[in-house]
């Protein structure tokens, strides 16, 4: 056994071991730099037009090309990673928040009570996904709440369903029922014990809602019915770039590799962490 | 693996051989955006629809290339003193099954277009005959009591409530074409389908895949000239873009709606084209909103808006307008409205209490989610941004009929809204801006603007009506600044070289009667 | 006992499906009957009671049911009086073709590359398996169809870019539709026979001489098909929604492009139609899955 026997840092360890996490989290840090920081990054306003620019293809001023309404792509990509950001990681934590807190209560309050909630996410989950999207952003109307509230209620079935049984799980264990029978009260149960437990499985869970989300989102954006202006996220720009994809395949290229590239970073940094949480990881 | 790879082998090579699509001697392969709603002419409401039914079946009148009224399946007609009565004198027609036209198919056609059982959304097309309105909105019950009657099997006697100068131009619209009661009442459900359709025009519907394909052939039975086509393919292609490909690969032979990405490229070829059409492109303002119900600030917005520029971002050969009435349509005054100039358009604004813009309350822009208003609105907000300095115009898009929903019950201070003509008659478009209009969204409401249109609709004199026209367009869009026309829509297509003699006409309609094929030259790109 | 138990509760949910997609259906803003060309309110008025949008939500929905009872689902308000039924009968048999045989393919490719690539652990090949697999699963599908348009259609000038005129026509569909699925299965196959192959049986046989190729196809191979087939819910989910996109790219008359099409023109029974197709395809996947495990896993029958 090691020495250092907090699960976090031997989890630590595990996650350094492999250069393939370390890169991926080094390109979503990146990610996240570069949408904080958009203003400095891009080279010129995204919104700024120039009607005798209109579809460039790549160049030296313009690294990506301009658009149909003669926009600097390149700075377009970028600023709509914010938005691509923005959209799936307030999804994600609102997904996980909501998500627990359904869970923990299916799990805690009593049998009537699960099985009521557990029926309800049941038909939840044999409600088509795509029309629950649809329809749902269409019911919050068509700017960035509705797709937050879409996406969020998409990723709280999944979280609920996942915290429910890690709850359960827990709550066979020895030291809950110790605890329980020193006369604890509930909450703090939830607090001491539980939610210190139940903080890897959720971590690993976020890092999976994140891309999923993202691609929700672009999926969305896509069919015309995600981001609308004056917001641009990766989606919308390759719906735009997809119309156009005959005679400048420079315009779905570049925002359709930003989101393949992204997807892959988040999907390479999940397995990382879900290895690196996994207790037979170390041998 | 190896096996796998294989086999993907003899499949890439499998396709490469069998690439060139199968084709068919005299076949025009002609795109359409959506499978038609419905091929029954009395129900139907859009454009997809009336264009192939166009092809299928005749009036009473029709529209020669100028927009003169012309006889089509009655030869001719006469109109009494009063001109209350109109008495349509049929010709020797038959349906595609051999039958007969009568009278009698009209009216029963009428009759069932006013039932208010069938809820017919353009029964209000006929409401200027005599208790049609009556009979559509229940208030009378028997069908014989509205104003169309079959004197004789050849004759056909329309009673008008009040005259209606354009009364024959009404009888050119697919909603007015005859019925054949014994196939609609044996197939209620399913009458149009291509079995049970009987038509009397220069095609019959072959087949009808529904949601794919439907195919047309000439009607052997039609009274006038045989279309020279042996087959019309129309395939329903939802994507410009995807139409554009299908062209591009030799699977389509026209293509109606270039994408406006694709257009630098296409336009050089030899087979584009752009042919306009009766549809305008407007903007217009919520009067009853601060700052709109100031003029001068109408004023200033549409002296700022450069058509110029907006068809050059949205690409093509629309025609920018500053008028509303379009071009190709009498009552077309293309000097009546307020032209591109910035100077004016700040002086204007400084008049409404902005100067240079200073203190310009939030504004709200809504369009329709479509490519195109994406484009116009980021580009006029720009625009209005770069001569007027106001800064803080919010675009907000809406999904259609949510727009819609939201233009009727609470429009917002500017919006984007189309309107296509129904027939060619300057009445079809101003009366858009009537008082008690439906499609009114400006919720501006003029008494002398109501009045003139009124005269301008019963007069008899041509000229006078179009001077009425004149100052009522006078009224809307220099003096009250309602509105800001943008400019008439076009096709912007391309055509195979071996396809001759295709028109697609102002109402939208295509001929495919007069089109040809050049067989020797049908070869692949 | 228990599949009966099952059905009853795949038929609750899918009431349940059905109530809350018209309620939300009915609920959306903007109605079937608005169109640029206002209607006069009479008429609208006469169309809203042909059709029932007079009613309240509730009462609507509990009509719509009682015709489903019988067999009727309704008609389409954007293609006139069609009824719904018909629309489904027509472009179901599209999708289920290209469905099927995306399945099929995802079966066909993605099983074998996830036991070769557990195999040959380590090697080129499973590294190549591996990452065509990461990017099966990280490639937004229209991504994917927008590339083999490009490519296949545009620069090579092997495959028409639409529709399904002929059996060339089905190859790019079928391909996009299936990479994804085909890359869940590999993925699953893989790392579950690398599992297997840890095993103490696998240990013990190896130590008897066992040839490496007889110890998966003959004992792993079986206990990895439990997992794999419980990714097939999930697969399927996934083929439905990529049926959308393929749909929608490649001008398919299928039904999936329905979804939306049916919602932008508010046509409340065509999209109860749809979700009654979705709803029953889902539903009777899982059941089939649930009802399958117990068969191959035995440690499943009692828990």
């Amino acid at each position: 056994m090691d020495r250092s026997n907090s699960p976090y840092k031997r989890s630590l360890r595990v996650f350094a071991r492999d250069w393939k996490n370390l890169a991926s989290l080094g390109f979503v840090l990146l990610l996240v730099a570069l949408a904080l920081f958009s203003r400095f990054v891009v080279t010129c306003d995204p919104d700024h037009q120039n009607i005798n620019k209109i579809t460039q293809s790549p160049n030296l001023q313009h690294y990506f090309g301009t658009d149909s309404l003669g926009r600097d792509l390149y700075s377009r990509v970028i600023y709509g990673s914010r938005i691509s950001m923005l959209v799936a990681f307030i999804t994600a934590a609102a997904g996980l928040i909501l998500g627990s807190l359904y869970g923990t209560v299916a799990a805690l309050g009593g049998k009537q009570i699960d099985t009521a909630l557990m029926r309800l996410l049941d038909f939840a989950y044999c409600l088509p996904t795509l029309l629950l999207l649809i329809l749902l952003n269409m019911l919050f109307g068509q700017g960035l709440v509705g797709i937050v509230a879409a996406i969020s209620l998409e990723g709280m079935c999944t979280v609920a369903r996942l915290v429910r049984g890690q709850v359960l799980q827990l709550k066979q264990m020895d030291f809950v029922l110790a605890s329980l029978a020193l006369g604890s009260s509930r909450s703090s149960l939830f607090c001491r014990h539980l939610l210190p437990n139940l903080i890897p499985p959720l971590i690993v869970t976020l890092t999976f809602l994140i891309p999923s989300n993202i691609m929700y989102e672009a999926f969305l954006s896509f069919i015309g019915l995600g981001i609308q202006p004056p917001y641009s996220s990766w989606g919308t720009l390759a719906n735009e770039g997809w119309r156009g994809m005959l005679s400048h395949p420079h315009l779905i290229l570049f925002p359709g590799t930003a989101i393949f590239v992204t997807m892959l970073a988040f999907h390479f940094l999940g397995d990382g962490i879900r290895v690196a949480f996994d207790p037979q990881s170390e041998r | 693996m190896q096996k796998w790879s294989y086999c993907a082998l003899c499949l890439l090579v499998f396709c490469a051989c069998t690439r060139t699509p199968k084709l068919q001697k005299n076949t025009l392969r002609f795109p359409i955006p959506s499978e038609p709603p419905t091929l029954d002419w009395s129900l139907s409401n859009d454009h997809v629809s009336q264009q192939i039914i166009y092809q299928l079946q005749e009036g009473l009148t029709t529209h020669d290339n100028k927009f003169n009224v012309r006889g089509a399946l009655a030869h001719r007609w006469e109109i009494s003193k009063d001109g209350k009565t109109v008495t349509f004198h049929l010709r020797d027609a038959k349906w595609s099954d051999g039958v007969s036209v009568r009278a009698a198919d009209f009216v029963f056609s009428w009759q069932r277009l006013l039932n208010p059982k069938h809820a017919a959304e353009y029964a209000y097309f006929l409401y200027d005959i005599e208790n049609a309105l009556e009979y559509n909105t229940a208030k009378l019950q028997n069908p014989d009591a509205v104003g169309v009657k079959a004197l004789d099997d050849k004759t056909l006697q329309v009673k008008l409530k009040n005259p209606v100068a354009f009364f024959p131009h009404i009888t050119t619209h697919p909603i007015t074409f005859p019925q054949r009661q014994d196939i609609v009442e044996a197939h209620p459900k399913d009458f149009t389908e291509a079995k049970h359709l009987r038509t009397t025009g220069p095609f019959i519907l072959s087949q009808w895949t529904h949601d794919s394909k439907l195919v047309l052939e000439p009607n052997p039975q039609y009274y006038g000239d045989k279309p020279t086509l042996d087959r019309v393919e129309l395939l329903v292609i939802k994507e410009d873009s995807t139409a554009l490909s299908l062209y591009e690969t030799g699977h389509l032979d026209v293509a109606l709606r270039i994408p406006p990405l694709d257009f630098d490229r296409v336009s050089k070829w030899p087979d584009y084209r752009s042919v306009p059409y009766l549809r305008g492109y407007y903007y217009g303002f919520n009067i009853t909103l601060k700052p709109f119900d100031n003029i001068w600030v109408r004023k200033a917005f549409a002296h700022a808006t450069d058509r110029k520029e907006i068809v050059k971002v949205i690409k093509g050969q629309k025609i920018p307008s500053i008028s509303w009435v379009p071009r190709g349509m009498p009552g077309h005054e293309p000097d009546i409205g307020l032209t591109y100039d910035p100077d004016t358009a700040r002086s204007c604004l400084s008049k409404g209490g902005y100067p240079s813009g200073k203190n310009f309350p939030s504004v709200t822009l809504m369009y329709d989610t479509l490519e195109m208003n994406k484009m116009v609105a980021e580009n006029l907000q720009f625009q209005w941004k770069t001569v007027l300095g106001i800064q803080n115009i919010d675009l907000q898009p809406q999904e259609w009929k949510v727009y819609l929903d939201t233009l009727t019950r609470n429009p917002p201070q500017i919006f984007r809204m189309g309107w296509g003509g129904d027939f060619p008659d300057p009445h079809n478009f101003l009366d858009l801006f009537l008082s008690n209009s439906g499609n009114n969204n400006t919720r501006w409401k003029n008494k002398r603007y109501d009045d003139l249109i009124l005269a301008g609709s019963v007069s008899r004199n041509q000229s006078e009506r179009m001077s009425k026209y004149r100052e009522a367009q006078k009224l809307l869009l220099q003096q009250e600044a309602v509105i800001i026309p943008l400019f008439q829509e076009t096709f912007e297509m391309v055509i195979k070289p071996y396809v001759e003699n295709f028109v697609i006409d102002e109402l939208e309609y295509p001929h495919f009667k007069t089109t040809r094929i050049r067989l020797t030259d049908k070869t692949h790109p | 006992m228990a599949a009966v138990r099952k059905l009853l509760e795949a038929l609750a949910c899918l009431f349940f499906v059905l109530f809350a997609s018209f309620l939300m259906a009915r609920s959306v803003p903007g109605g079937p009957f608005d169109q640029e060309k206002a209607i006069p309110p009479h008429i609208k008025k006469f169309m809203e009671v042909k059709y029932g949008f007079n009613r309240s939500p509730i009462q609507h929905f509990f009509s719509y049911f009682n015709g489903l009872f019988h067999g009727d689902l309704g008609v389409s308000l954007k293609f006139t009086n069609r009824p719904v039924i018909d629309i489904i009968a027509q472009s179901l048999p599209s999708s289920l073709t290209l469905g099927v045989s995306a399945l099929a393919l995802a079966l066909l490719l993605g099983f074998p590359l996830g036991i070769l690539s557990a195999w040959r652990r380590g090697t080129w090949l499973d590294t190549a398996s591996v990452f065509l697999c990461v990017s099966g699963v990280t490639l937004p599908t229209f991504l994917l169809g927008a590339l083999c348009v490009l490519c296949f259609t545009h620069w090579l000038g092997w495959l028409p870019p639409a529709r399904l005129d002929s059996a060339e026509h089905y190859i790019m569909p079928v391909m996009t539709l299936a990479f994804r699925p085909c890359a869940i299965i590999a993925q699953m196959t893989r790392a579950s026979l690398i599992g297997e192959l840890k095993s103490d049986y696998v240990r013990t046989a190896r130590a008897k001489g066992v040839s490496e190729a007889r110890i998966i196809l003959l004992h792993a191979l079986r206990n990895t098909l439990v997992p794999t087939i419980s990714v097939l819910g999930p697969v399927v989910a996934n083929i439905l929604t990529g049926s959308f996109i393929v749909e929608h790219f490649f001008a398919i008359p299928g039904v999936a492009k329905y979804f939306i099409e049916a919602v932008t023109n508010r046509d409340v029974f065509l999209i109860m139609g749809v979700t009654l197709v979705f709803a029953v395809i889902m539903i009777a996947t899982s059941l089939i899955v649930d009802l399958m495990y117990p068969r191959l896993d035995p440690r499943m029958k009692n828990g």
